[in-house]
């Protein structure tokens, strides 16, 4: 525990269907009824059924945004879960802070006694075999045993158990309290309480509301005003899908289930195109299949929101990890050049607010915008402060809350839709009185939709390059134009929008020990290293920017040039946000310090490393982990 | 609102297809089908994806879009369930919808969309000049296959009979008259009908000429008495002697005509059925409060 702070972090690890991931749920959602805050880093088995799952939650009296180095303390559902974490219960010898091992007794005996690592055997299988004669009630009995060694809130427990029994009935519920008195129960009649560890008095609940990463994507689709979503199911992306049906339907939208990637993209814009504002989600290789739409979707100026819940790569790669490598073909990927926008989240909140923020873009410049987030930021979940929408009378959205990227508030925009009344003069008209769809001369490079039915915007789009009233044509002189077009609605983001995902910097000194830059996950990692960097007296910048694409250089170059170095830790090998740095701005020195096993960094990762490279004055290069500790360590 | 004609439907770009080419007549068919049923042009949505055929829409006016190869189905998709006030009709050809394009195919016809689909089918790719495609004869060359085609070919009318589709028929390029009644009867159908249009390419594929054609088309429907068209198995039965003209094409006859029409439920019916089921919710903040701990 930080010092004289309520900072606790529980683990709960077993095997997949045995309740290991509800456990974690009802933890968090028990932090948020007794007035602190949680996040939650589940990991599900990659296989079907079975398997190893885990649920680290960390509560605080503070927001958090990591689930720290490490446990404090470990609840094993079986003895794999043991095994699982025996190099984080070995560390523990090395620490300031003993971890506590509660296990079940009837399913494993430890064979060795850890330094610093304190034990509480309870037989969670038999008391829910033999004496509930339910076994599916074990997580709950768990619950019991945490709540008694720790001082878990009892009545904020009970009522979140009793808020996901209710529905099934009294009888349920009061089984499920049986089982929860019975943990109880069984600690104060055989445990003696041997660690430092209580949860103090709860307080006032904050208004709060508990997400799943990919449930925010879904939720702040719904307040961006999404009224189509095409879906092919891919993990992690398929929860975004699973989250918004019911919504959109509620809504008056429709989820299309698609018969593939290359579909779900053609789908969604073609209600762009018909009016609607329109979404997928996918993952790496859907977005290696859409390419080509996405190119198009360039072209023909359609507004389009891509989702990207990035899993381990390249092929299948590693369809259940971490990893943030499809930063280059959210930037990069789709033939041609075009002007695209990519927005990452670095925490379950910002998807929320995120998820409004590209909409607006690609609705303002009619562009595709990606909205990057990966897999372990889907299945995490938080307590943050509930984001408030207001509908007004005139139809006017506007969404307020904890901003995390520090902006007031985010107003829903709607695209320009063409007006035949309010274009007397005929600026969008050609002389013999057709649309001009794709007009060259506008200052933004924006130019007003037509929509069908609208019998004044008749027009044809294409993805051929084209005339400004979409007739296939490519000379010189019209391809110039429309390219010009094109990118000037890029240098209008720049110039109006860019700024605004470009808040989440703090300067502490204008001549830094180091500068950190880092994005997505990373981000809300590198943040916990940051503060502790700075409690060990070093001088630290940090930024977050969340708009990654297109780069507003002289931004970045300010920040770097306020520091000693500059650090950008990210989870792909390339050092992809570093890679992209060094060809738009003029940084010269650039670390990039990067992970690629499918984990993301804990924050001690980046702490050690940066001390590594203040000591060793290190400017520029390539690292990794194993350039700090000599191997790999995995950290979950 | 004045009464349109066939000319009112087509925009100022002018088609940039060869002389002689069988998609002059699918326009000029399509523009007559939508004038006779007084569509309004701001209402219909022309989709297709890329090839010879595919530059169709471009040549309508309205709203249309011009895809990708193989995509225009996708697309027409999003459109239709987007705005289902619109007629969204598909122009493709038979390498942009059964080579590139096919895996769309059973989608869109076992959901029933009210989606018109007209494919040109000349039996080459053209806009590439001159490669086989699903539809070309035996023996016949192209560029990637100079020894003739091997590959066999594909029966439209049964795919699409068999992924579900409920209006199914041929027409020809040389007979405006046919075209016109059956582009019409497609668009007006309520659900997911299918167009074959046997569409001559002058330049590439020089077997399926005009000339072929006025010897061996011959009408289903008014000629060899297909009128059951309700009855799934008669219309299979019917398109099975497709094949007849690309095992015997000097003896057997080039078919024209309705080989099914049923009337079911389509894809938006069903979601209407749905809307309703889960009713509106007109304030957003309510699908966010849910996320709140429920009150006890």
């Amino acid at each position: 525990m930080a010092s004289g702070k309520f900072d606790l972090v529980i683990k709960v690890g077993g095997e997949g269907g045995e309740g290991v991931i509800t456990a974690g749920d009802f933890l968090t959602e028990t932090a948020a009824r007794a007035g602190y805050w949680a996040v939650n880093y589940k990991s599900y088995p990659a296989e079907i059924k079975g398997g190893y799952a885990q649920s680290t939650v960390r509560v605080s009296d503070e927001r958090v945004y990591s689930t720290g180095d490490s446990f404090d303390i470990l609840c094993a559902f079986n003895g794999e879960a043991v095994e699982k974490n025996m190099v984080f219960l070995r560390r523990a010898k090395d620490e300031n802070k003993p971890k506590v091992l509660v296990y079940d007794s009837t399913d494993y005996t430890p064979d060795e006694e850890l330094e610093n690592v304190i034990y509480y055997p309870v037989p969670l299988s038999e008391l829910a075999k033999d004496v509930m004669k339910a076994y599916i009630t074990k997580n709950i009995i768990a619950l019991g045993v945490l709540a008694e060694l720790f001082g878990i809130p009892e009545q904020s427990i009970k009522d979140a158990i009793k808020a996901k029994f209710m529905r099934k009935g009294e009888k349920i519920v009061e089984m499920n309290y049986k089982a929860f008195d019975l943990g109880r129960q069984y600690v104060r009649e055989n445990l003696q309480k041997k660690d430092p560890y209580r949860f103090p008095e709860p307080r006032t609940p904050e208004n709060v509301v508990i997400m799943e990463g990919n449930q925010a994507v879904a939720k702040g689709s719904i307040a961006a005003g999404v009224e189509f979503y095409a879906a092919y199911p891919i993990t992690p992306a398929t929860t975004v899908g699973n989250y918004i049906v019911n919504d959109l339907i509620k809504r008056g939208g429709w989820l299309y289930q698609a018969e593939d990637e290359i579909s779900s993209l053609g789908m969604a814009l073609g209600a762009s195109f018909a009016g609607k504002k329109s979404m997928t989600a996918t993952s790496g290789p859907g977005i290696s299949l859409m390419s080509e739409f996405i190119s198009y979707a360039g072209i023909t100026e359609l507004p389009i929101v891509i989702v990207d819940v990035q899993r381990g790569g390249p092929g299948t790669g590693m369809p259940t990890k971490h990893e943030q490598a499809d930063l280059f073909i959210c930037t990069f990927g789709g033939h041609g050049d075009f002007p695209r926008a990519i927005l990452a989240a670095t925490t379950v909140e910002d998807n929320f607010y995120l998820a409004v923020e590209a909409f607006n873009l690609a609705e303002k410049y009619q562009i595709p915008v990606f909205l990057m987030t990966d897999g372990a930021l889907a299945i995490r979940s938080e307590v943050f402060p509930t984001p408030q929408v207001e509908q007004r009378e005139d139809g006017k959205v506007v969404i307020r809350g904890n901003i995390p990227y520090g902006v007031d508030e985010i107003e829903v925009v709607n695209r320009w839709i063409y007006n035949a009344e309010e274009d007397k003069e005929g600026k969008f008209r050609s002389p013999t009185g057709r649309f001009l769809r794709y007009k060259t001369d506008t200052p933004t490079g924006i130019t007003p939709m037509g929509i069908p039915g609208d019998p004044n915007a008749l027009h044809a789009i294409t993805g051929l390059e084209r005339t400004e009233n979409t007739d296939p044509r490519f000379t010189p002189e019209i391809r110039v134009k429309q390219m010009n077009k094109r990118f000037r609605k890029l240098q209008t983001l720049l110039r109006e929008d860019a700024d605004r995902y470009y808040k989440d910097m703090r300067i502490d000194s204008d001549n830094a020990d180091v500068g950190i830059i880092s994005w997505g996950l990373t981000a809300s990692i590198a943040r916990e290293a940051a503060q502790r960097l700075r409690e060990m007296g070093y001088t630290v910048n940090e930024f977050y920017p969340r708009l990654l694409w297109p780069v507003k250089a002289e931004v970045f170059e300010e920040f770097a040039s306020k520091a000693k170095r500059l650090v950008i830790p990210e989870t792909n090998y390339h050092g992809q946000l570093a890679f992209i740095l060094r060809a738009t701005t003029n940084i010269k020195d650039i670390i990039s310090y990067v992970a690629y096993r499918g984990e993301a960094f804990i924050p001690k990762e980046i702490v050690d490393f940066i001390k590594m490279a203040i000591e060793k004055d290190i400017k520029k290069g390539w690292f990794t982990p194993s350039d700090v500790y000599g191997t790999v360590v995995g950290a979950i | 609102m004045a009464v349109l004609t066939a000319k009112d439907y087509r925009s100022e770009v002018e088609p940039t297809w060869c002389a002689g080419c069988g998609d002059y007549g699918v326009l000029n068919a399509t523009a007559r089908a939508l004038a006779e049923l007084q569509k309004d042009p701001a209402k219909v949505v022309g989709v297709s994806g890329i090839g010879c055929s595919s530059r169709l829409p471009l040549f309508l006016k309205g709203y249309n879009a011009h895809t990708l190869h193989g995509r225009a189905i996708t697309f027409a998709i999003g459109v239709k369930v987007a705005r289902p006030d619109l007629d969204v009709i598909v122009f493709t050809g038979d390498g942009d919808m059964f080579s590139i394009g096919s895996g769309h195919n059973p989608h869109v016809a076992r959901r029933n969309l009210d989606i018109t689909i007209i494919m040109m089918d000349n039996k080459v790719y053209g806009l590439t000049k001159n490669q086989i495609s699903p539809t070309s004869r035996d023996g016949q060359p192209g560029t990637l296959t100079p020894y003739g085609n091997i590959d066999g070919h594909i029966n439209p009318i049964m795919y699409m009979l068999t992924f579900g589709a409920t209006y199914v028929a041929q027409t020809y390029a040389g007979n405006l008259k046919h075209m016109v009644k059956i582009i019409k009867e497609a668009i007006a159908h309520r659900g997911l009908s299918f167009v074959n249009i046997i569409s001559p390419c002058p330049t590439f594929n020089k077997f399926d000429s005009y000339k072929y054609y006025k010897d061996h088309i011959v009408d289903i429907n008014e000629d060899l008495g297909h009128t059951e068209i309700d009855n799934f198995n008669k219309a299979m039965e019917m398109a099975i002697h497709w094949d007849d003209n690309y095992r015997d094409p000097m003896n057997a006859k080039a078919h024209i005509g309705v080989y099914y029409k049923v009337e079911k439920p389509t894809y938006h019916d069903r979601i209407k059925e749905v809307q309703e089921r889960y009713g509106y919710e007109p304030n957003i903040q309510n699908l966010i409060d849910v996320c709140k701990p429920k009150a006890i």
